[in-house]
């Protein structure tokens, strides 16, 4: 590489008009040889002999990759937890994301109960404006429902450009929703055309395992992976999929741990279900038995829901499944906490502040995982790093790809480089990394974000302040174009019948009586049956087996008029009517 | 015959196929053509050569499937009938049971529905004892209700009643092990009280049955307890056991389920998914509830639909202007079903309690249970008569009466593959009993939902039609033998109620219930005839094959000939003890290892963050910048070891730590629980 005027180290690049020469650019569907000129932060033009103007600063590629810059679907930096603060802020962790070749950032907004969604977003927003060094956008997390939570999802969807929402299966009377209010919270999350994302583990069994570990005197952070088995996991996933299914909702499972969780992602795919599955850096490059470490600090620094799992296999096998194709995208969950935050937790696993880093090593983990072992190639890994999560999200083509006219979030991608990670080097606050001692081959050596050079020849120069807020529309076509086809499709029917005007049996309004009315074996609707309908036949009883039935769809008495039914219509943006779609 | 033949060939005897049992005589019709030009002379070959037009058909192919008996039993020509059969005992009594003799010994003949003394004195002779592990020719003997021997040659006393069997399968009788006889509904009672019930299992051949008690919510489960023991005591016909309900939950329930338990001889307890508001538990409740009956032996039985989702798709229906039948199976489809089996096994797993998912209706909740028992969960499905058997398609009827009779919950399947598929499960193992679920209404009585399906009373008929549909669906298609329609419709039923040998076997000692089982008779299922209350079968107009010709029940013969001599008020609650060996073998065994111990470690004495305990609040200023990084550094030079043995741990040998990991989670990953795989050592 080489500098306009030959020097190295320019510490802010004063001109925004950048040439990559002889690049390889690498998008999710092919590669091709082609140089790329941007210009205010947008790549401008592609292909060869590009006509650019003078003064342009230059990156010779020399036939390496470049790649969209990762986009990391799930952070939460400077997340409040008890009056404490996530250590990296938004500052530190889009330093770090950066530093590892990710360009945009998606966090979670969480209000606490209580607490009005548009204004946690606001202040969230507030944070980030005045930190993030990368484009960034929001996820705002669903706590509680109530009457005025669809009014505000909906006044964040059309007028904030927020387009995912997460509601928990976990934690217990905190942030946890019902299946009823799930149900509800898909409903309108559909009709907003907006996606579910879900943090998944049933939250009713993990306090009921919480108090018994705790009972047998186990306190320490293996206490936490004890009491969240992986099954429970699992059953969090499959849950939240029938009920997606049934609310015909495109659902996006954050942070998948474990094999088992894994699986019914697959299999829910597999029978059609529009469902997306996030394992985190984490899970895809370490595992769970590190709790059982007996030094305390660096066992609650795993510790984080649901929990690595403590089968070592189980990095390997999401690796396998995220190069398939049955899991999609990759996050971070990135949320630090220092060990004396983490010490809240010292005598009850259950105090410990939960979460793990993986912003900055996101990249080069799943590149040393699964593209140096053959599982995927270039493609794939842009896929899973970015595309697949500007599709879902609708940032694409914007986000997640290198075309003219897509944002300059590139990354220069060097397959051979080699590091350690190291708490030691690492660009976060905390005293821990949860892959201490991993070497992992390939990493970014030039990072474009917004059109600017942040990393250079291993330096690295962050603007505190520049992350735009990018909005997001709802309807993403990724998702929904299948949801609309199916909302079409399942419209029920009700089965035109004469009215029943038989006997009727006399109940008692409150079915809580126990007492036992004498056997009403010699029923008289026996006899009484008489005028059922247009038949007459020898025996008033036997003549109700004569008429057909049939399934609602189409059928061969099409043509009789039916009950008013409700046509369905599902206008982009549509109406917010929970019962207009099938 | 050797005892451990199973399949096709343990159907020498009575099952034989057409050209064996009957040379000649299989095709009434013969050859169709004749004189073509490569036609052998007319007749040539009948008696001789193999009818491979009735093979085509099926086994007794040609004859008309309405043909309730037969001319000649097969057994009596049967070539591979090791057993002399009196010839002449054949031909009598013209029309329903041509081949079975009851008689006594003394040469009178003496019809036992008259009053007699020695009537508990009974011998079969010359039957095919089927049980779930071997079908084999023997004599039983039976006194007092028992069964007193079993061989060949038996020395028994005079005046004894006879039954020649001549070669036809005694069974063990059927264990309905669900049923809602008497069952009452918001002021009424379900139409089959313990009298009809159990005279029309009588009829099917179940010679045992198992009610549920189902206390209103809020309400005694004790009291409830009782008041079922004495309808049931009263009324019943046959032998019966008790399921409980568990409606709510509190200390006093928990006081109520372990005296149950102790003293009352109920060891299952049924616990709803669904029914919100009403009967539904929550996720923790179930999870206590599991546990404690884990500790103290009890099976766990669920009804497992989604309650809650449930709730709002019937609010949806109803908002749609959808009120008939159709919208019962529309508001509760198979996913919320399998679901909630999902979520079941999972509790059940995390509490190491054995789960008995009741109803299964659907293949994807049968499903979820076949994985879960690959995966090594103590888990038994029973799909009921109805799943087996028909399908949820009419709930589409145009006549409102006939929909609504065919609503129960969770709904039968619209998918008209299901009971096929569910069949198949059966046969292979991944489902293990069978019960009816029978619990009838009558149309007045359904017709209090006319207006909304949600109030239609739940339930549909099937005690009587369960062994012949299985017997019908299973063994006639050949998804499985004799013996595994033994297992499903009786024998695993005792085992896990821990009433096995008593019942569910032919054995010395076992209850003197039996059935000669007719593989050839065929009826047809029509509301007509049966021996419930209700005006409609779900399963009308279906011909199936196979029933029972004679039943005992108690040592005495029930049914003869399609006549039945039953007693009301003679049947006896048959207590239930605790620990079932068949379930609790497992669990015992995986509660010894599933021992978690906790990781020695020193005091942490670093620097501890202040927090406030309440959630909420807004975020203090960053903590970035805190002091903690120096001192904790050197935290990491500390090496890690799972938790294994103490011992081990404190030499913290080296190697002894490097390969615990390894072999710990090689067990876990091949075996059951993470709980329990990671601690094994």
């Amino acid at each position: 590489m080489s500098g306009y005027q030959g020097k190295k180290n320019i510490p802010r690049i004063t001109s925004d008009r950048l040439l990559i020469k002889g690049a390889k650019i690498v998008n999710d569907d092919q590669s091709f040889l082609a140089d790329i000129y941007m210009e205010d932060g947008v790549i401008k033009q592609i292909g060869d002999n590009l006509i650019v103007p003078g003064g342009v600063k230059i990156i010779e590629a020399h036939g390496r990759m470049v790649m969209p810059g990762g986009i990391d679907v799930h952070t939460r930096f400077q997340m409040p937890d008890r009056g404490m603060v996530a250590a990296d802020d938004f500052y530190q962790g889009t330093k770090a994301a950066l530093a590892g070749g990710t360009t945009m950032i998606l966090d979670h907004v969480v209000p606490e109960p209580g607490v009005s969604l548009v204004a946690a977003f606001k202040q969230w927003r507030e944070w980030a404006d005045s930190k993030s060094c990368c484009d960034y956008s929001l996820h705002v997390d669903i706590t509680e429902w109530n009457k005025g939570t669809p009014e505000e999802m909906e006044a964040l969807v059309k007028d904030h450009g927020v387009n995912s929402f997460l509601v928990y299966l976990a934690y217990k009377d905190v942030f946890q929703l019902s299946d009823s209010e799930i149900y509800e919270v898909f409903s309108v999350i559909r009709d907003l055309g907006a996606i579910a994302q879900v943090h998944a583990e049933n939250g009713d069994i993990i306090a009921e395992e919480q108090r018994r570990i705790l009972e047998l005197g186990i306190s320490g952070p293996e206490g936490h992976v004890l009491s969240r088995p992986e099954e429970v996991e699992a059953e969090a996933v499959n849950r939240s999929v029938t009920i997606a299914n049934q609310t015909n909702c495109p659902l996006y499972i954050t942070k998948v741990m474990s094999k088992s969780a894994a699986d019914v992602i697959a299999l829910a795919r597999k029978r059609g279900a529009v469902v997306y599955g996030e394992p985190i850096s984490a899970s895809l490059g370490t595992d769970g038995t590190h709790y059982w470490s007996k030094n305390w600090a660096k066992a609650a620094a795993y510790v984080t829901s649901p929990p690595l799992s403590p089968d070592p296999t189980t990095p390997d096998y999401l690796n396998s499944l995220l190069s398939c194709g049955d899991l999609q995208v990759t996050g971070s969950a990135h949320c630090t906490f220092q060990t004396s935050q983490r010490a809240i937790g010292k005598d009850d696993f259950t105090l410990i502040p939960e979460g793990t880093n993986g912003t900055e090593e996101r990249m080069s983990l799943i590149w040393d995982k699964c593209v140096v072992t053959g599982k995927m190639d270039e493609n794939q890994f842009v896929a899973v790093t970015s595309t697949n999560a500007a599709k879902i999200f609708n940032l694409f083509p914007r986000k997640g790809r290198i075309a003219v006219g897509s944002d300059a979030d590139l990354v220069l991608w060097d397959p051979d480089i080699t590091k350690i990670i190291s708490a030691k080097s690492h660009n976060l606050a905390v005293e821990y990394n949860i892959f201490e001692g991993t070497e992992v081959r390939g990493g970014p050596v030039v990072v474009i974000s917004q059109g600017k050079i942040v990393l250079e020849e291993g330096s690295l120069h962050p603007t505190e302040g520049c992350g735009r807020y990018i909005s997001r529309k709802p309807f993403s076509d990724h998702v929904y174009k299948r949801i609309k086809a199916r909302s079409r499709l399942t419209e029920l029917r009700g089965v035109p019948r004469g009215q029943y005007d038989g006997p009727v049996c006399e109940v008692t309004v409150t079915p809580k009586v126990m007492s036992t009315v004498s056997s009403v074996k010699t029923s008289p609707a026996k006899q009484q049956q008489q005028q059922q309908q247009q038949q007459t036949g020898p025996q008033p009883v036997r003549n109700l087996h004569q008429s057909g039935f049939s399934l609602s769809g189409a059928q061969v008495d099409d043509n009789i008029p039916r009950r008013s039914t409700q046509r369905i219509v599902a206008p982009p943006g549509g109406k917010a009517n929970i019962t207009s779609l099938g | 015959m050797s005892p451990g033949r199973r399949g096709n060939g343990d159907k020498a005897e009575d099952d034989l196929p057409v050209y064996l049992a009957r040379p000649g005589t299989a095709d009434p019709v013969a050859r169709q053509k004749h004189g073509g030009l490569f036609c052998s002379v007319e007749g040539a070959f009948e008696s001789k050569t193999i009818d491979f037009d009735a093979l085509s058909v099926g086994q007794r192919g040609s004859r008309t499937p309405r043909t309730v008996r037969r001319e000649t039993g097969p057994q009596a020509r049967s070539p591979a009938s090791d057993r002399e059969i009196p010839r002449g005992a054949e031909r009598r009594r013209g029309d329903v049971s041509p081949r079975v003799e009851i008689r006594t010994s003394g040469g009178k003949e003496e019809l036992q529905n008259l009053p007699d003394e020695k009537s508990d004195r009974l011998l079969i002779k010359g039957g095919r004892i089927v049980n779930d592990d071997q079908s084999f020719h023997a004599d039983i003997y039976l006194e007092d209700g028992l069964i007193k021997q079993i061989g060949d040659n038996l020395i028994v006393p005079g005046g004894v009643k006879t039954v020649e069997a001549n070669g036809k399968m005694v069974i063990p009788g059927g264990i309905d092990i669900h049923t809602h006889f008497q069952m009452p509904y918001r002021g009424t009672t379900t139409v089959d009280d313990f009298a009809q019930g159990t005279k029309a299992a009588l009829a099917g051949g179940t010679t045992m049955i198992v009610d549920h008690v189902i206390p209103d919510p809020g309400c005694s489960l004790m009291e409830a307890y009782d008041q079922w023991r004495q309808w049931a005591d009263e009324k019943t016909c046959c032998d019966y056991s008790l399921h409980v309900d568990i409606t709510h939950w509190n200390d006093s329930v928990k006081q109520e389920v372990d005296s149950l338990i102790k003293e009352k001889g109920v060891n299952s307890f049924q616990v709803y998914m669904a029914y919100k508001d009403y009967y539904q538990m929550s996720n923790s409740e179930l999870y206590e509830v599991f546990s404690f009956l884990a500790e103290r032996g009890g099976i766990a039985e669920v009804h497992a639909e989604n309650g809650e989702i449930i709730a709002e798709e019937q609010a949806r229906m109803l908002q749609m202007g959808i009120t008939g039948p159709e919208g019962h199976v529309l508001s509760r489809p198979e996913e919320l079903e399998a679901e909630a089996v999902f979520r079941a096994i999972t509790i059940a797993s995390q509490t190491n309690c054995p789960l008995y998912v009741t109803r299964v209706m659907s293949k994807s909740a049968a499903d979820i249970i076949s994985q879960a028992r690959k995966k090594g969960n103590v888990v038994f499905g029973e799909p009921i008569t109805a799943s087996l058997g028909t399908d949820g398609t009419h709930y589409w009827s145009k006549n409102w009466a006939k929909a609504a009779s065919f609503v129960t919950s969770p709904p039968l399947s619209p998918d008209p593959t299901t009971p096929d598929y569910l069949n198949t499960l059966l046969s292979s193992g991944d489902l293990s009993v069978t019960g009816s679920a029978h619990c009838t209404f009558s149309v007045a009585q359904k017709a209090i939902g006319k207006d909304d399906f949600t109030q239609i009373p739940e339930g549909l008929n099937g005690v009587e039609e369960r062994m012949t549909l299985i017997w019908d669906k299973a063994v006639t298609t050949g998804k499985m033998d004799e013996n595994m329609f033994v297992a499903v419709t009786s024998t695993n039923a005792a085992k896990i109620l821990n009433l096995y040998p008593r019942k569910g076997r032919i054995a010395v000692g076992s209850d003197a219930d039996l059935v000669i089982w007719d593989t050839d008779s065929i009826r047809t299922i029509t509301a007509k005839t049966h021996n419930s209350a209700a005006e409609y079968n779900v399963f009308e107009g279906m011909e199936l094959r196979g029933a029972p010709q004679v039943v005992v029940c108690q040592g005495k013969i029930v049914l003869e000939d399609g006549n039945m001599h039953i007693i009301s008020g003679v049947g006896r609650f048959i207590p239930c003890s605790p620990f079932p060996d068949f379930a609790y073998k497992r669990i015992k065994a995986r509660k010894q290892l599933a021992v978690l111990r906790a990781v020695p470690r020193g005091m942490y004495d670093g620097p501890v963050s202040e927090f406030s305990l309440s959630r909420g609040g807004t975020p203090s200023a960053s903590a970035r910048t805190s002091p903690t990084k120096q001192p904790v550094r050197n935290l990491h030079q500390s090496g890690f070891s799972l938790a294994g043995n103490p011992a081990q741990c404190g030499e913290n040998s080296p190697h002894i730590s490097h390969i615990s990991p390894t072999e710990l989670l090689t067990y876990n990953i091949s075996s059951l629980s993470t709980r329990t795989a990671v601690f094994t050592l």
